[in-house]
């Protein structure tokens, strides 16, 4: 059976065995700072840390909500400051308890606790072995009160016989956890997750889908540069000026048609062209009625 | 534990939002020095009045199919051509398929016809 962990003082820290018949065993006593509260699943907080008080509520349909808090108007603390139990009824007495303690006086406790940690108020959750003992729990002495089947406190004045200093041999009833350890911490890590989330998608909407589609489909480049250009360039000086109608680069068929006014103007300029041989090399001329068309030799 | 994941994760959201803010104004400064960027946009390939710009004349722009563009431009002084042809050739994000130069019969201007595919 696990472990259960007695945080009885800033300076004490007892460590019990729980047995399968539900007592407790005392194992060792040591001191808080030197335990790691990660690894702890049930802690007991005495009543130095939690505070609790019962109530007899008549009503049996009464079913209070688990974040109610009974005892409100009996305590000076804000509700917002402390970690309260969900309210438990002793269905035995009719009596309702419930447990709390202040969040600052378990600051660094709390920073240190793990989610899974399971945490009790003393008062509410252990009992003697049978009635008329007395412990010491923190500040205060307790005992089993029979009609409430909780505890009651007492100060040590009160107290003629003996006082127990640990609840070895104690009976420890797991009822009434404290609600919102590590709660707030998740909230944090829940926040800070959607925020990081939220922050990947802001980024990617922003800019980097933009950047991911130019990298894996980067723009295409063309190279547009006008293959009968250097046909202009070598026959200009063959062309009278305004007899050229029409110039055409077609870049699919790599054609470049000169059309003229008239059919003669045409013929002239085709035999002047022939007459170039080696300045249109990579072209081949064809008189086609008035226009003059160069085709581009293939292989070049 | 617990800590570390949080500063881990404050860390990349940070990161995230600063580098995308850095990534956008980097790409938004290599896109305004490219003047022909408004030829690679999927709406601004399709507005006349950037190609005017582009090439400093008035046009006439047709758009045969999603890809397929035909810009005439009318009343092209002679002066003007080599400069735009300059300006034709140099275009990186759309392939020119047929440019065709008529000569204006009432005047010393000439007629340009361009037809291009775009991305």
């Amino acid at each position: 059976m696990a472990n259960v962990y007695r945080l009885v003082s800033p300076e004490k820290l007892e460590i019990y065995e729980f047995k399968k018949n539900g007592k407790l065993r005392l194992s060792k006593s040591t001191s808080p700072s030197a335990l790691n509260f990660k690894k702890i699943k049930h802690l007991i907080l005495s009543a130095y840390y939690s505070n609790w008080d019962v109530i007899r509520i008549e009503n049996t349909a009464y079913q209070p909500n688990e974040r109610a808090f009974l005892f409100s108007s009996k305590i000076a603390f804000d509700v917002d400051n402390m970690l309260t139990s969900a309210p438990f009824c002793n269905n035995i007495s009719g009596y309702w308890a419930q447990a709390w303690c202040q969040k600052i006086l378990l600051t660094t406790k709390l920073a240190s606790i793990s989610n899974q940690t399971k945490v009790y108020a003393e008062g509410v959750s252990v009992l003697s072995k049978e009635g008329g003992i007395y412990w010491r729990s923190g500040p205060v002495i307790l005992s089993n009160a029979e009609h409430t089947g909780f505890t009651e406190r007492y100060s040590e004045a009160e107290i003629k016989g003996p006082i127990l200093e640990n609840i070895d041999g104690f009976e420890f009833l797991q009822r009434a956890p404290l609600i919102g350890f590590g709660e707030k911490k998740l909230r944090v890590l829940i926040a800070a997750s959607l925020g990081m989330i939220a922050s990947l998608l802001f980024a990617w909407e922003l800019s980097v889908k933009e950047a991911a589609l130019m990298y894996f489909n980067p723009p295409a480049y063309f190279q547009n540069q006008l293959t009968g250009f250097d046909i202009l360039n070598i026959t200009q000086n063959l062309v009278r000026d305004g007899s050229v109608d029409k110039i055409t680069f077609d870049q699919r068929t790599q054609q470049t048609i000169l059309a003229f006014k008239s059919d003669d103007t045409a013929k002239t300029f085709f035999e002047l062209v022939l007459g170039l041989p080696e300045a249109l090399a990579n072209w081949s001329p064809t008189l086609n009625g008035s226009a003059v068309t160069f085709n581009r030799k293939t292989g070049l | 534990m617990r800590i570390t994941a949080l500063l881990t994760m404050v860390t990349i959201s940070a990161a995230a939002i600063f580098g995308s803010l850095a990534l956008k104004s980097w790409g938004a400064a290599l896109k305004a020095n490219d003047e022909q960027a408004f030829t690679n946009h999927v709406r601004h390939k399709l507005n006349p009045f950037l190609w005017e710009t582009h090439f400093s004349h008035k046009l006439e722009f047709n758009q045969i199919t999603s890809q397929i563009l035909k810009i005439d431009l009318n009343k092209v002084s002679e002066s003007e051509i080599p400069r735009l042809l300059t300006v034709f050739q140099q275009l990186k994000y759309v392939r020119i398929h047929k440019l065709d130069i008529t000569g204006d019969r009432s005047g010393q201007v000439f007629n340009i016809s361009l037809v291009m595919t775009t991305n």
